[in-house]
């Protein structure tokens, strides 16, 4: 879906990126990770040619990006940026319907999908249809700005660290419900982030970067596995074991069978980092787990969740 | 009240006022000034004001808008220093130095004026369009606006009440320095205030500054309702 092919790009003297090569399938949300300077933002920013490739080329959909107007290509992509850049002196209806405006759908078709994309965002257009940016909280912007990139369902998204700007607990809630949103639309999404733990909670693949030469690229639980090099596996952090069981939900490695002790119960839906931590106080071997309903659907055994903590741990 | 009706409510009593002391010149206590009617002294006023305005306000802003275009931007800094040392220098020597260059008249006031009142528009076209903070910019642009939409469409709103800030001061100051005009032969109500000088005539004097006076503050009233109007909110996204 989007293909960069021997992608170079300089500023000056300095080269911001090297030959970098990466493909993106449709559907996927790959995130960009590496330390400020690394290129994450710049490999971003040509493919909406808000920045132009020195070489390489830029496939989106198969068709090089040089291959439209600037303008006709942003239109056809979602931008969302780390300081949301809401236009203040329009209301978040009129933010939201940007894009359809300038492709000139009809205005009862832009109403409608106004109220439609701020509905996904959790904002109901009739109570916040009608304010003005100075009137959002941060995340409340930051969720107005994700509708208005989503406004003509356009089939790519990109995400300059979208999520940054809004404090950690408001930051956790809003990457949760992006998630939720991404699971029904699958859109092919390209995501900028300096942050590991944001990285792993949402990328179907990681492809990480330092000094403009992408160092590995590859699903996330790959990553985590087998860090490529000690850059990668430092970068990624020592708790990488931890944050691979992060990924995976206590239903995965649930036991049918009924133990002699059980102690306590937890959501099915918790992920594996969440159970250990509920095993290290609980000093418990077997947790139940529920569904939504309350009823147990099966258990969770300790060593079995060690095991799976020590296959591809660290090496 | 809000403050858009206190500039109503100044407008029209600054402009009643205006307008029954030239319409009506038997209202004057006093004899006033025999060669021109209080009426004739206000047009002759308003069009040296106007059209020199008009003049500032088209420079100005073009002049704004070309130094923070990317191509323009390079004679940025220049344009500020130049615009902020001709704010320094008082417009009456500004009126005086345009003799020598276009004798007397209306011309040399018309250019003087035209000159001076870019000065103000110009200096917060420049400051108002580089507040339009960096982010609004850059969404504007990925989201897929043509550079000459975002001018129109997002810059130009935002810096809309600074800009309008910088037409009302150079309309008011204008209206002071028109004034002054007299002195070079451009007529207006600056003529009954030179007569009045010359003859040891307050009458006259008192005359051309009540006129003016109530001109400068009917105007500025004027911005202010303007300006009121023009608040956050009032903006509607065209398409």
């Amino acid at each position: 879906m989007i293909t960069f092919e021997a992608v170079t790009h300089r500023y000056g003297a300095m080269t911001a990126l090297d030959t970098v090569s990466l493909s993106v399938a449709e559907h996927e949300l790959c995130v960009l990770l590496g330390p400020s300077g690394s290129g994450k933002s710049t490999l971003l920013r040509l493919v909406n040619r808000l920045l132009e490739a020195h070489s390489g080329r830029i496939l989106v959909d198969g068709h090089d990006v040089r291959s439209y107007r600037a303008e006709v290509l942003r239109r056809g992509i979602g931008y969302v940026i780390q300081n949301v850049g809401l236009f203040p002196h329009w209301k978040v209806a009129d933010n939201v319907a940007t894009v359809p405006r300038l492709l000139g759908w009809e205005r009862s078709r832009i109403r409608a999908r106004v109220a439609e994309v701020l509905d996904l965002v959790g904002l109901p257009a009739g109570t916040y249809g009608g304010r003005y940016p100075h009137q959002l909280s941060g995340g409340e912007a930051q969720r107005v700005g994700v509708a208005r990139a989503l406004a003509s369902d356009p089939p790519v998204l990109l995400m300059d660290e979208p999520f940054s700007a809004v404090d950690p607990l408001g930051r956790q809630r809003i990457q949760g419900e992006f998630l939720e949103i991404q699971r029904r639309l699958k859109k092919t999404v390209v995501f900028v982030t300096h942050d590991v733990d944001e990285a792993v909670r949402l990328g179907d693949r990681i492809a990480l970067l330092k000094d403009g030469r992408l160092i590995q690229h590859d699903r996330t639980e790959v990553l985590l596995e087998r860090p490529a090099t000690p850059f990668v596996a430092e970068f990624l952090g020592r708790d990488r074991a931890l944050k691979r069981l992060s990924r995976v939900p206590a239903s995965a490695l649930a036991r049918s069978s009924a133990p002699p002790d059980s102690a306590g119960a937890l959501p099915e839906a918790t992920d594996l980092r969440l159970a250990l931590a509920h095993f290290l106080e609980s000093g418990t071997a077997v947790v139940a787990l529920q569904d939504g309903a309350g009823r147990i659907t099966g258990w969770l055994h300790r060593e079995d969740l060690e095991a799976l903590a020590r296959a591809g741990g660290p090496a | 009240m809000k403050a858009g009706g206190w500039s109503w409510l100044a407008l029209a009593g600054f402009s009643s006022a205006l307008a029954a002391l030239t319409l009506v010149p038997g209202l004057w206590p006093w004899v006033i000034y025999p060669r021109a009617t209080p009426l004739e002294l206000l047009g002759q006023h308003l069009a040296l004001v106007g059209l020199s305005t008009l003049a500032a306000v088209a420079a100005g802003l073009g002049l704004g808008i070309a130094v923070t275009r990317p191509a323009g931007q390079s004679f940025l800094p220049l344009a500020r220093t130049l615009a902020a040392v001709g704010q320094t220098f008082p417009p009456t020597a500004v009126l005086i130095l345009m003799v020598p260059a276009l004798g007397f008249g209306r011309g040399p006031a018309w250019a003087a004026l035209a000159l001076y009142g870019v000065l103000p528009v110009f200096a917060n076209t420049v400051e108002a369009l580089l507040a339009v903070p960096a982010a609004t910019r850059e969404a504007a642009l990925g989201l897929g606006f043509r550079p000459a939409q975002i001018l129109w469409r997002v810059e130009l709103p935002l810096a809309r009440p600074l800009i309008l800030a910088g037409v009302r001061t150079s309309t008011v100051v204008n209206v002071g320095t028109a004034a002054i005009g007299a002195t070079v032969g451009a007529g207006g109500l600056g003529s009954p205030i030179l007569s009045g000088l010359v003859t040891q005539n307050n009458g006259y004097l008192a005359e051309g500054a009540i006129l003016a006076g109530l001109l400068a503050l009917t105007l500025d009233a004027g911005f202010g309702v303007l300006g009121a109007a023009g608040d956050v909110g009032s903006t509607r996204p065209s398409s």
